[in-house]
């Protein structure tokens, strides 16, 4: 850094800041002969030139040249393994879950705005779904929780005895 | 054994066959992961785009190269890492540090290696496009017209694209007393 502001104040940067476009080859034919005429009487530029120019011919690599020699084995574990959850993965289920709560809900909604039956609260309704959803993995609804006791004042009940209490 | 072969042998559910394609293909993965996203995310990039490749592998219908569709899929993977990144260090600077950086690698103080990095923090600052041209054609060894390829461009494009992101780069050098 030290070098760098050595050069700039012996030297203009008109000259300096033409040299990565030389190096690219997008400056135009007047300011390349400018800077051309320019390179042999001095000898920072030169050197600015030369260290760019090797720099850009022996750009280091990030990268080195090889994978790890584990690393296919490492993959069939990981394969596997996603085999084994693709077989197992309970999608449909949560899918017909998902529909079935969502139409319960709904439908209690329509219930209870038609027939002015007792008022689903929206913790009621975020229980009963929650319950919904996870409704072949779970137990029955609590009757004392407040979705059992709202089921509880179902007309539906008798007729759905796996339902609910 | 013959790649098409095994091509079909993958497609078919033959894991062995495509092990044999693995390991015909990681080591470009694995250099282009590490050249988008460094060496410590690399190889969960090099995994996952493997993995995607199993699970793809029936719609493979191979009119391109398969080292083509496995270059396309590791440079798309590894830029949506970074952008996801990138929005993870904005939030961090907008709100407030989650989580503490890294402790720096017991290397670090290797000048060698610290000039090498330097190097990329330049080469990870081009715009995606330049950045991609630059590292499947300087360092991944492509031709213009296979960069092209893999990236979807026309060779006039990925050449444009190389002119500029030479310019950049050398400019950034000399900005950063590198070169």
């Amino acid at each position: 850094m030290k070098d760098f502001q050595r050069h700039k104040q012996a030297h203009p940067d008109t000259y300096r800041e033409k040299i990565p476009a030389y190096l690219a080859g997008t400056l135009d034919e007047r300011s390349r002969s400018t800077l051309e005429g320019h390179l042999p009487e001095c000898e920072a530029c030169r050197t600015d030139l030369q260290r760019l120019r090797t720099l850009w011919e022996n750009l280091p690599d990030r990268a080195p040249g090889s994978a790890p020699l584990d690393f296919w084995p490492q993959l069939k574990v990981l394969l596997e393994e996603n085999k084994i959850v693709e077989f197992t993965a309970p999608q449909p289920r949560w899918r017909v879950a998902i529909s079935f709560a969502a139409g319960l809900v709904a439908g209690l909604g329509i219930w209870t705005a038609g027939t002015g039956g007792p008022a689903l609260s929206s913790a009621a309704t975020d229980e009963l779904l929650a319950h919904e959803i996870l409704f072949e993995n779970l137990d029955p609804i609590p009757p004392d929780s407040m979705a059992g006791q709202y089921l509880s004042l179902l007309p539906l009940e008798e007729e759905n005895p796996g339902g609910g209490s | 054994m013959d790649e098409k072969l095994l091509i079909e042998r993958a497609r078919s559910g033959d894991d062995d066959a495509f092990g044999e394609l693995v390991r015909m293909h990681q080591d470009r993965v694995y250099r282009t992961a590490i050249r988008f996203v460094g060496p410590d995310d690399a190889h969960d990039i090099a995994q996952e785009v493997f993995i995607k490749a199993h699970g793809e592998m029936k719609r493979f219908r191979a009119k391109s190269a398969l080292s083509t569709w496995l270059y396309r899929m590791t440079i798309n993977m590894a830029l949506n890492y970074l952008r996801g990144r990138r929005r993870e260090l904005d939030r961090r600077e907008r709100y407030g540090p989650g989580v503490s950086a890294p402790p720096p690698s017991p290397d670090s103080g290797i000048i060698d290696q610290e000039f090498t990095e330097a190097v990329w923090q330049v080469i990870d600052s081009l715009p995606e496009k330049q950045r991609t041209a630059v590292v499947l054609h300087r360092f991944e060894g492509l031709s213009a017209a296979e960069t092209a390829e893999v990236m979807g461009l026309s060779l006039g494009a990925v050449e444009s694209l190389l002119h500029r992101s030479k310019l950049a780069l050398l400019k950034s050098f000399q900005e950063s007393g590198l070169g």
